[in-house]
């Protein structure tokens, strides 16, 4: 996991996604100012957004890392389900993120 | 985040979430389809405690810092209310700043790359995105649309919060859309629209810049500590299975209704063929994003009949 884009490339998705994020924070607040909701329609869709997309981050990274489905052997499976039950009880960032890296590095270098 | 984004949620932000990050109280509610009453009742009464006033609590996290009694003096009572408010939030948002800085040095940006990307785009789940794309060498429109994917959600918050916003000057709603961010939003909304809160837009201005500017700050010294402390982890130790933790944090606290569930399902199971089957240009995610909101939206519908109505009403009951 190296990115071998160069500097001009880097930037310019910096610059392309933060002038994207402003113009998607802004819209409403500043451009369409008058506009007092979005279609109903569309904040209905939206709900869905984030677990949909959370997930499609989320699954790949732990199920398929290299690219194939691997269960048995792959500690980001264990590590991740560790992790999600510390998610559904604590609902802390910080506590999912230390029980999963400890329990991925107890399987990579304890056992 | 989360968020907490994220989504968080915050859910947040995430508000978690989310950023977002991580908490996104006002859209998660669905009580048609009440899916896991008890997170979902968990994350009200959270909720309720990060926004009501909290009188006999007062002297907070802040005061062994000293801060209370300084900011007693020179800074106005709304900014105050939400310096004390966004207070633990921040415990929360630091680690995912963390996380964004380390993994950006360690997906092979320079420090200043990874420091301008906190800082032009501030959006946490959207720049832990845009670093494994861009570490994994997938298209840069890909990267860039993966990103604005993600921050989409902002549309409602931008939408839901702008009337609170219009009596502003232009300069300062600029300012205000920069640092807005799922816990941002949340706070700000739940102060405005609170039972006391008949509030003039000087005191709103107050109350929303104490909450996004704190987060603010925080994302950017987290994200620097991040930068240092990644450059210095081995590749060995998989710093990047970070990234899936953080978005794992955001996605469990999202996922509050059968729909969600459906949502969530479908857009992580496209994703997963897309990595297994290699489509090209590193689309899954963006595919499982639409296939995802599009089989949520379906759910919806056949679960409660009419969904489109019932959900404008969890959504306005939880915004307003």
């Amino acid at each position: 996991m190296a990115t071998e884009y160069g500097p001009a490339a880097v930037w310019g998705i910096v610059i392309a996604l933060g002038v994207a994020t402003f113009g998607i924070r802004a819209s409403f607040i500043y451009l369409f100012g008058r506009v007092d909701e979005v279609p109903d329609r569309v904040t209905n869709a939206l709900r869905f957004v984030p677990p949909a997309v959370f997930a499609g981050l989320t699954v790949p990274a732990i199920v398929a890392p290299e690219g194939a489905i691997t269960i048995v052997g792959n500690e980001r499976v264990v590590a991740g389900l560790v992790a999600a039950g510390v998610a559904w009880y604590v609902d802390d960032i910080l506590a999912t993120i230390v029980a999963g890296m400890a329990a991925f590095w107890l399987l990579r270098f304890g056992l | 985040m989360v968020s907490h984004a994220y989504y968080s949620n915050a859910s947040g932000t995430d508000p978690n979430s989310g950023v977002t990050f991580s908490e996104p109280p006002a859209f998660q509610s669905h009580p048609t389809t009440g899916f896991s009453s008890v997170v979902a009742s968990k994350r009200r009464r959270q909720f309720a405690r990060g926004s009501r006033s909290r009188p006999r609590n007062s002297s907070g996290l802040l005061a062994p810092l000293g801060v209370r009694s300084v900011s007693r003096s020179l800074l106005p009572a709304e900014a105050r209310r939400g310096l004390r408010d966004v207070a633990p939030i921040l415990l929360g948002v630091a680690p995912f700043a963390l996380v964004a800085g380390a993994t950006a040095v360690n997906a092979g940006l320079s420090p200043l790359q990874a420091a301008g990307l906190s800082l032009v785009v501030f959006a946490g789940a959207s720049q832990l995105a845009a670093i494994e794309l861009l570490g994994d060498n997938a298209e840069l429109l890909i990267v860039l649309a993966t990103g604005v994917v993600i921050n989409l959600r902002m549309l409602m918050y931008s939408a839901s919060i702008a009337p609170h916003f219009r009596p502003f000057r232009t300069r300062w709603k600029a300012a205000c859309s920069y640092i807005l961010t799922d816990q941002a939003y949340a706070l700000s909304v739940a102060r405005y629209t609170g039972v006391s809160a008949d509030l003039d837009p000087t005191a709103r201005r107050w109350y929303y810049l104490a909450v996004g500017g704190s987060l603010w700050a925080v994302w950017q010294l987290c994200t620097l500590v991040g930068i240092a402390v990644g450059a210095r982890v081995p590749p060995v130790w998989g710093l990047e299975f970070a990234v899936p933790l953080v978005f794992l944090s955001l996605l469990i606290p999202a996922t509050t209704s059968w729909p969600k569930l459906v949502a969530a399902a479908v857009g992580g199971g496209v994703a997963v063929a897309g990595a297994v089957f290699s489509i090209p240009l590193n689309l899954g995610l963006i595919a499982g994003g639409i296939a995802g909101v599009a089989a949520g939206v379906f759910a919806d519908e056949r679960l409660t009949g009419d969904g489109a109505q019932n959900a404008d009403a969890a959504d306005r009951g939880g915004s307003h």
